[in-house]
């Protein structure tokens, strides 16, 4: 046991980051019925890999400034016209995913590490990996510090908060793009395909078990926690891919859940 | 009226759907304290109408102000009550978490205990302060619908803008909201379906209907034992009281 601890210390502290991303990225998404944009960044992100491949640029960083830039025009685009936006996203979600072939195509070289970023390796995680995940943190708790009320009174009727006079594109732009952020700092662990189950996964359940928002959020990242540590653990024990591994664990958590419920 | 203060201005309001009239060359004026009651069919621009009202659409043409400002500005003083809410069900929210929602503003991120007491009373107001620390999935329509009227209350407003205060309300609860809007001092603007409602001190109906728009009527006979199934203005309305 004790070399599990020593081999997967460094994932085992990723998972924990990751545990507090998932809780309020993901409750931010659930609550504000974000899925959909968060999927369409995850699945986009993809063109800023190969854009920052085709480039020379350090592929987090040119993945981070595609990502952004995806998510402020899907901020103005679901702002602006929410009624017809679905088929808009759609066509971000692909045209994205294209471009990243696309540049990836057209890049010299053949790059073995790509399939990572599609399903990501928890377990190979570098520490500037672990850096961009605890900034991402620290920036998703200092915004449900100051803006939850915001952020809550959206989710339950944009109406009423524009009448509060709340600055209702800002708070829709500022979810938006902490989501884009959340997105591409769990890609490198869990992969941009991947990353939406374990976003969802935990907030639902905790949403249906908490009676007001922190404590759905403090639910959700025990849950999280507890989805990787023990998909971690079971990949060690039974040589599974690890992420894999964690979303599988979720799933079935999901599934006991909602069985349990019934 | 003249020397009465202005609540609310109309002045040539157009609004379009694309290129379909929803509010056609409205000019409407309704005074502080006043108790108006909207009715109407349904598409008849009831909604557009609350909406322009409250700032959330501007219209084609024509000018609004409320407390002579555009209503953006002045959203804040108005307590707004939609129909429903089309929220996620399952939302960890408390009755309570809902109506300190009137008490939010621009550049405020704390609610204060002055916030809390306000949010109580406001529940109470309405009849359901025992349900304050309720999870909203668990309500039933007319209690959700309670909450809502306690939320436009507790933003401590100058007029309350209300849509369908009394849908899926029981007839005790009915009465009871009936009574309270009367009672209330500032201007209130309250869409409704229910012909009760009329019986209860209000001041103005405006019946609105696309192009024909408004009509205003005062001093109409109300009372159940009246006439006033024979008023064009409420042709819409059953003579339940015949």
């Amino acid at each position: 046991m004790s070399e599990f601890f020593t081999l997967f210390a460094p994932s085992l502290i990723a998972a924990l980051l990751l545990s507090l991303l998932i809780a309020i990225a993901g409750s931010l998404m659930l609550l504000g019925r974000y899925s959909y944009i968060a999927a369409a960044i995850a699945h986009g992100s993809y063109g800023g890999v190969g854009l920052a491949l085709l480039l020379g640029l350090p592929i987090l960083l040119g993945t981070t400034l595609f990502a952004l830039l995806l998510a402020l025009l899907l901020a103005y685009i679901t702002y602006r016209s929410p009624q017809r936006s679905d088929l808009l996203i759609g066509t971000i979600w692909a045209v994205g995913m294209s471009l990243g072939i696309l540049f990836i195509d057209l890049t010299p070289g053949y790059r073995s590490d790509l399939l990572g970023y599609l399903f990501g390796n928890i377990l190979l995680l570098e520490s500037g990996d672990l850096l961009f995940l605890a900034v991402v943190d620290l920036l998703l708790i200092a915004a449900l510090l100051l803006y939850r009320h915001h952020f809550l009174a959206l989710a339950y009727d944009r109406d009423f908060a524009q009448v509060r006079g709340i600055r209702v594109g800002r708070i829709h732009t500022l979810t938006i793009l902490l989501l884009a952020l959340s997105v591409v700092a769990s890609i490198r662990a869990v992969g941009l395909i991947l990353v939406i189950a374990l976003l969802s996964i935990p907030p639902f359940i905790a949403e249906r078990l908490s009676r007001n928002f922190l404590e759905m959020v403090f639910l959700a990242a025990l849950l999280a926690l507890l989805f990787t540590g023990t998909g971690l653990f079971l990949s060690y024990w039974f040589d599974l891919p690890a992420t894999a591994t964690i979303i599988l664990t979720a799933a079935v958590g999901f599934m006991l859940f909602t069985i349990g419920r019934r | 009226m003249g020397s009465r203060t202005i609540a609310v201005e109309l002045k040539g309001v157009t609004f379009l759907y694309g290129r379909e009239p929803i509010l056609q060359d409205i000019d409407l004026t309704i005074y502080e304290g006043e108790y108006i009651v909207v009715i109407g069919p349904n598409g008849g621009g009831k909604s557009t109408f609350l909406k322009l009202l409250l700032g959330l659409l501007e219209p084609t043409e024509g000018k609004i102000s409320l407390f002579g400002r555009p209503p953006r500005e002045v959203s804040h003083l108005v307590g707004y009550m939609p129909q429903n809410v089309h929220q996620n069900s399952d939302m960890p929210l408390r009755v309570l978490d809902i109506v300190l929602q009137g008490r939010l503003q621009r550049g405020k991120y704390r609610f204060t205990r002055e916030d809390e007491r306000v949010a109580r009373e406001s529940l109470e107001m309405v009849g359901v302060g025992g349900l304050a620390e309720r999870k909203i999935s668990t309500l039933s329509g007319g209690e959700r619908q309670r909450t809502l009227l306690a939320r436009a209350l507790a933003t401590q407003p100058r007029m309350v803008v209300l849509d369908e205060p009394t849908a899926a309300v029981d007839m005790e609860g009915q009465r009871q909201i009936y009574r309270l809007l009367h009672s209330l001092q500032m201007t209130r603007i309250v869409v409704s379906h229910d012909i009760n409602i009329l019986l209860e001190g209000v001041d103005r109906i405006l019946y609105i209907n696309r192009e024909l728009v408004v009509h205003e009527s005062i001093d109409l006979d109300l009372h159940p034992s009246g006439h006033f199934c024979e008023i064009d203005l409420l042709q819409e309305l059953r003579c339940k009281h015949e």
